[in-house]
């Protein structure tokens, strides 16, 4: 009987003890198969950035050779492609303490400015002494960074550097030490990516776009009560101007300096806070939000439309004319394009948020607007809407429209053409031709669903 | 002690361990969608609670702590917005005052068929992403902050030195907090959604940024030597 009484609780003992075993043998195993998984994950973007760099490197070496437009044209699609899928990669890398934004940006200009240069020479243009240059110290900065890559693999292929020190991120403060190691052959990598030239051509990494001045922008500076007063009589009230307050007011450093004013309303059963940004420059509502709820619809899109253009007429915005829509959760967001002389200016739009239990206009947005809009020298059209017709793919079916308008094309340059819209089978499609000598510029597929209509 | 006692002890333990494996193996972890949904009632308490009271001080009903405990003050308050918002006032948050509060654990976007069908392209997909970084990183934001994250997230698609697709800047390893702890499979509000949906129409309350942390939390010191444009609620934005 003695011996049975500590037999028990040795018994129980053993199996706790040995599920316990089994518990934190599995939980192991499970996390050793999910940390080498993910290594393995790390370890084929850290391959894949090495071998497009190495090839972005070789192929801009042969751009300095090549002569014939064609040859050209091929290599630099290719560099175009090979510098995307580096710089996808080169981002898929774990590095917590370090941004390697240098070489991140570096990666997509190679592969904008090569994009942007093979349009050209397409069209069987030579490249010129200046564009011979921008390539060679494209390729001598890839070359860096190539030899810089290439050493982080020779130390990863002798066993030195473990990416896998990357992914372990528990106890990484106790680590600290040892890990820095990736890290620091890393940073390395970045600091030889200083001292990039500034890239400018036609393409949407461009450096000039980062510089880009507001063209909208009249007007001279105002104070901080103007604001206040302008940000009180602008946003959509439901109620008398006395039952709303500023409550706070900040400024905001963006591309246009602004101040951010907060209004709350007053009354206690009505809940309602709205933030309006005035610019600096002229006192210009860039953008406004009104936080309130919404509730359950009860206007049509019609409606909310009309709603939406007698706000902007009744704000001085006189010129709009509406182009599309989205609806989602309680709300209809409707875009409005500027006219110039019967032109549409797609550049320059306004948007607004309205309720779509009230019709209250719920949000406005100009920012866009105000960086572009100005009095434009619009050119003659040499083509009549009829001549721009004949143009059009004969796929196209039930062709309507013709009217001028003014579309963005490439980076920052603006075309003027005639829109078309046709159908092919259950697609609508918008297709512009060039008003003055009738090359088709663009060619967009409206998307009409229940949340609207979209461009694609 | 019988042995015949001693071997029925023997087995409840080893039932009682059994048990206790099973259930440390399947996952004892509550989901947080299936929480979100829970009738709350005067006496309870939770991380329900706790959303439920941010959720009413953020609109002005609720003026107590937010301690996650279902008093007599956030009764009140529950029961004055059910008054406001035309629901029985029984001080019972249930699935109608849930989704009045703007919870809604399954979100219809857009019940009706549409009229066109255009081979199911939308931007749906998208929106509900964002929102869902949004929801993660900003839940007890203001809505201009919420609709600033989400238009950060967009600023980096534009930006040379950040991956090129939503998809590849939301899951940039390190990028998002949220992202890398799980916290945006929490359930997305409506205001969540509605900020997505503004900052993808292009309302940009940071001017053009491409960072935003919280000045109250230790952040890489890196961080700093950015240019600071703005502060929206507890986030300081910067490019």
């Amino acid at each position: 009987m003695n011996r049975r009484r500590w037999l028990i609780p040795l018994a129980i003992g053993i199996i706790f003890l040995g599920g316990i075993i089994y518990w934190g043998y599995h939980q192991f195993t499970v996390r050793k198969q999910l940390e080498i998984a993910l290594t393995n994950k790390y370890y084929r973007s850290f391959y894949d950035t090495l071998s497009n760099i190495q090839n972005v490197e070789v192929l801009l070496s042969k751009l300095l050779v090549a002569q014939a437009p064609q040859l050209d044209s091929q290599i630099l699609m290719e560099i175009w492609q090979r510098a995307n899928a580096a710089q996808t990669n080169l981002n898929q890398l774990p590095l917590p303490d370090i941004s390697l934004s240098r070489t991140a940006k570096f990666l997509t200009q190679v592969g904008d400015y090569a994009y942007s240069l093979a349009k050209k020479v397409s069209l069987g243009q030579e490249k010129n002494a200046q564009e011979w240059e921008t390539l060679q110290k494209l390729y001598k900065k890839a070359s860096t960074l190539n030899v810089d890559l290439q050493d982080i693999e020779r130390q990863i292929a002798s066993g030195k550097l473990h990416l896998s020190e990357l992914s372990r991120q528990t106890g990484r403060v106790l680590q600290r030490k040892e890990t820095g190691l990736a890290s620091r052959n890393f940073q390395q990598v970045e600091e030889h990516m200083k001292g990039m030239p500034t890239l400018i051509y036609d393409g949407p990494f461009s450096d000039h776009l980062e510089k880009s001045q507001p063209k909208g922008l009249t007007g001279s500076k105002i104070t901080v009560d103007q604001a206040r007063k302008k940000a009180l009589g602008f946003i959509d009230r439901r109620y008398a101007q006395e039952n709303y307050a500023v409550e706070r007011v900040s400024i905001s450093k963006g591309k246009i300096r602004a101040y951010n004013v907060e209004i709350a309303s007053r009354l206690p059963n009505f809940q309602e806070r709205v933030t309006v940004a005035v610019s600096e420059t002229g006192g210009h509502v860039l953008w406004y939000a009104n936080a309130r709820n919404v509730g359950p619809e009860k206007l049509t899109l019609r409606q909310a439309r009309e709603k939406a253009q007698q706000f902007l007429i009744r704000r001085g915005y006189t010129n709009l004319v509406p182009t599309y829509h989205e609806q989602g959760g309680g709300l209809a967001v409707f875009n409005f394009a500027a006219t110039q002389n019967g032109v549409l200016l797609y550049p320059d739009q306004i948007k607004l948020t309205v309720a779509l239990d009230n019709g209250q206009i719920l949000g406005l947005e100009a920012t866009g607007y105000l960086m572009t809009h100005h009095r434009r020298d619009l050119p003659q059209p040499r083509l009549t809407a009829a001549q721009a017709r004949k143009k059009l793919s004969p796929h196209l079916k039930n062709v309507t429209g013709g009217h001028l308008a003014l579309i963005p094309v490439g980076a920052d340059k603006e075309k003027l053409v005639y829109e078309f819209r046709g159908e092919l089978d259950k697609d609508t499609f918008l297709v512009y031709i060039n008003a003055l000598d009738g090359k088709e510029e663009q060619v967009l597929r409206l998307v009409r669903n229940t949340e609207g209509v979209l461009t694609l | 002690m019988s042995g015949r006692a001693a071997a029925m002890f023997l087995s409840f333990l080893l039932i009682l361990l059994i048990a206790f494996f099973a259930v440390f193996f399947s996952g004892v972890f509550p989901d947080p969608a299936r929480a979100q949904s829970r009738t709350l009632y005067w006496g309870l308490s939770g991380g329900d609670v706790y959303r439920l009271q941010q959720q009413l001080s953020a609109w002005g009903y609720y003026t107590g702590p937010a301690d996650g405990v279902y008093g007599n003050q956030t009764q009140e308050a529950v029961i004055l917005f059910q008054r406001y918002n035309g629901l029985v006032p029984d001080g019972v948050v249930g699935p109608n005052t849930w989704a009045a509060l703007g919870f809604s654990p399954t979100y219809a976007y857009v019940p009706a068929e549409p009229e066109t069908v255009s081979r199911g392209i939308s931007n749906r997909g998208d929106i509900y992403l964002l929102a869902r970084v949004i929801e993660g990183e900003a839940a007890d934001e203001p809505f201009i902050g919420k609709v600033a994250v989400g238009a950060v997230i967009l600023n980096r698609l534009r930006s040379a030195a950040f991956p090129h697709t939503l998809a590849g800047v939301i899951f940039q390893p390190h990028a998002f907090e949220s992202v890398s702890n799980g916290q945006y499979n929490r359930p997305v509000t409506e205001e969540s959604l509605r900020a997505a949906m503004m900052a993808m129409s292009g309302w940009d309350p940071t001017g053009g940024a491409l960072f935003f942390w919280n000045p109250a939390k230790p952040v890489n010191p890196w961080i700093w030597t950015k240019n600071i444009l703005t502060q929206i609620g507890e986030h300081v934005f910067a490019r």
